[in-house]
């Protein structure tokens, strides 16, 4: 079993086999946790987006066609859980989140830019997951999807156009737009190389 | 961005896509090229930036309640799901027989109460005493009836009688007074009548007015005699006042003479006076 590929476990799982689907879920169930909370921010939400996608992914794996096709799929059930959240926050949170969100980024940005000791000793390694997580929630869903999946999943662009069903080229024009933005509200906050490299 | 390069090859070369030709081109094109180097260092640091984030890892295990049978479950579900809705509505049904409570089935509801016997017993004198009160309240709005009939009837009677009372009173009056019209016409029509009473008005009225005129002149009389002794008075008084003032004239003019009279004497003692001095100074003078 250890030795089993990924196609091979989902094809063991399809045929009811728990040890098998154990196996899957072992091996990404930290990943799309990962992936949930790089797109979200917020560790609770991102909990239950994993718990709703290995769900479906446990009542639904039957329909699966080819097994090739598992990592598209599960990526395509956690962005949609994903997209999901991020729609209903904004129907519960309209007014509150936007003044709170205003609040924690002029809190950065001053922090970071008023600064008497020096900016290599602001930004700690806590402190960049933060700065990075919020930098990505500022970024447009689209690009912030295509990013996360590029940047943290390593997926190729063939892999992310199929899941998005998209063509490579939208892909990478949206990697280039999320990137470009992104330089753009670290410049914002006075975020330079130097706060960064103090910590390698 | 140089118009040249689109953003599909800059993305290439940043994630290592790209074969080495492509790659060895796109180099040369940056050197020559400082603005596209600027850009394209700028995304390789927010890639950098971007790498410091480390993998987060979850909390919480992965929880997938009563779905541990793969596949054979999910086919029984359905029967477990039923099967055991419908062994709680025989437990509720076993416990509320036990209990002796009340369960009654009917018009699509379920119904189980408290109180099975004690509902019944109560429903049962709570129906009696409705019907005491629904017969009491027809006997009460009878008796009611019954006296708003009698009184009715009494006003009624009391109506007539009051109405033919006035009628007949009514009745009386108007011949009365026909009868008193019929006598009238008799007394004032009589010519006779109205000659003497003629004749009695006039003799009435020269009566009065001889009485009238005599009364008059007396009268008128006693106002001339009161009027000629008023106006005696008022001449005696004016001639009396008259004479004072004349008096008082006379002397006040003989008092002015006399005063005038001195100062004349003054005068001409003083125009004397001085006459003789000037004589006497001419005298003098000569001398």
């Amino acid at each position: 079993m250890n030795t089993l590929s990924i196609e091979e476990l989902v094809e063991h799982a399809k045929k009811g086999d728990n040890t098998a689907f154990n196996k899957l879920v072992k091996l990404w169930y930290t990943r799309i946790y990962n992936y949930s909370f790089k797109f979200l921010g917020e560790h609770d939400t991102a909990m239950e987006v994993t718990q709703k996608t290995f769900i479906s992914l446990h009542q639904h794996l039957e329909k699966l066609k080819e097994a090739r096709f598992f990592k598209a799929w599960v990526y395509q059930i956690a962005t949609n859980y994903c997209k999901e959240e991020v729609r209903k926050q904004k129907r519960k949170w309209v007014l509150p989140f936007v003044s709170f969100k205003k609040q924690v980024d002029d809190e950065i940005f001053t922090d970071v830019k008023t600064s008497e000791k020096g900016p290599e000793h602001l930004i700690e390694e806590a402190e960049i997951n933060k700065l990075i997580i919020k930098a990505l929630k500022k970024l447009p869903e689209e690009q912030r999807t295509v990013v996360i999946m590029k940047e943290y999943e390593c997926l190729k662009f063939k892999e992310i156009a199929e899941i998005l069903q998209l063509s490579e080229n939208t892909v990478k024009s949206r990697m280039y737009y999320g990137l470009k933005h992104l330089k753009e509200i670290f410049d914002k906050w006075n975020i330079k190389k130097e706060n960064f490299y103090y910590e390698l | 961005m140089n118009s040249n390069i689109d953003k599909s090859t800059i993305i290439d070369y940043l994630y290592g896509e790209m074969n080495e030709d492509e790659k060895l081109l796109f180099e040369q094109q940056l050197e020559k090229d400082p603005a596209l180097k600027a850009e394209v260092d700028a995304m390789i640091e927010t890639r950098s930036f971007l790498n410091k984030a480390s993998v987060q890892e979850p909390t919480e295990p992965l929880i997938l309640n009563g779905l541990n049978n793969f596949n054979s479950q999910s086919k029984d579900t359905l029967w477990r799901k039923w099967a055991s809705v419908a062994a709680a509505l025989l437990v509720i049904l076993v416990a509320a027989a036990w209990w002796n409570l009340e369960i009654e089935m009917g018009d699509g509801e379920l119904r189980i109460s408290f109180n099975k016997n004690y509902n019944k017993v109560q429903q049962a004198e709570i129906k009696k005493q409705k019907d005491a009160l629904e017969e009491e309240i027809a006997k009460q709005k009878d008796l009611m009836n019954q006296a708003l009939k009698e009184r009715v009837a009494q006003l009624e009677d009391s109506l007539y009688l009051g109405y033919t009372n006035i009628k007949s009173e009514f009745q009386e009056l108007v011949s009365q007074q026909n009868v008193q019209v019929q006598n009238q016409q008799r007394v004032y029509l009589t010519p006779e009548d109205v000659e003497k009473l003629m004749w009695k008005i006039n003799e009435e009225n020269f009566k009065n007015t001889t009485l009238l005129l005599s009364k008059t002149s007396e009268s008128q009389q006693k106002y001339t005699e009161e009027l000629m002794r008023e106006f005696a008075e008022f001449v005696d008084e004016k001639r009396q006042n008259d004479l004072q003032l004349v008096s008082y004239a006379l002397n006040k003019l003989k008092t002015d003479t006399q005063a005038q009279q001195e100062e004349t004497n003054i005068i001409l003692a003083k125009l004397i006076n001085e006459w003789n001095k000037e004589s006497e100074t001419k005298n003098f003078n000569k001398k």
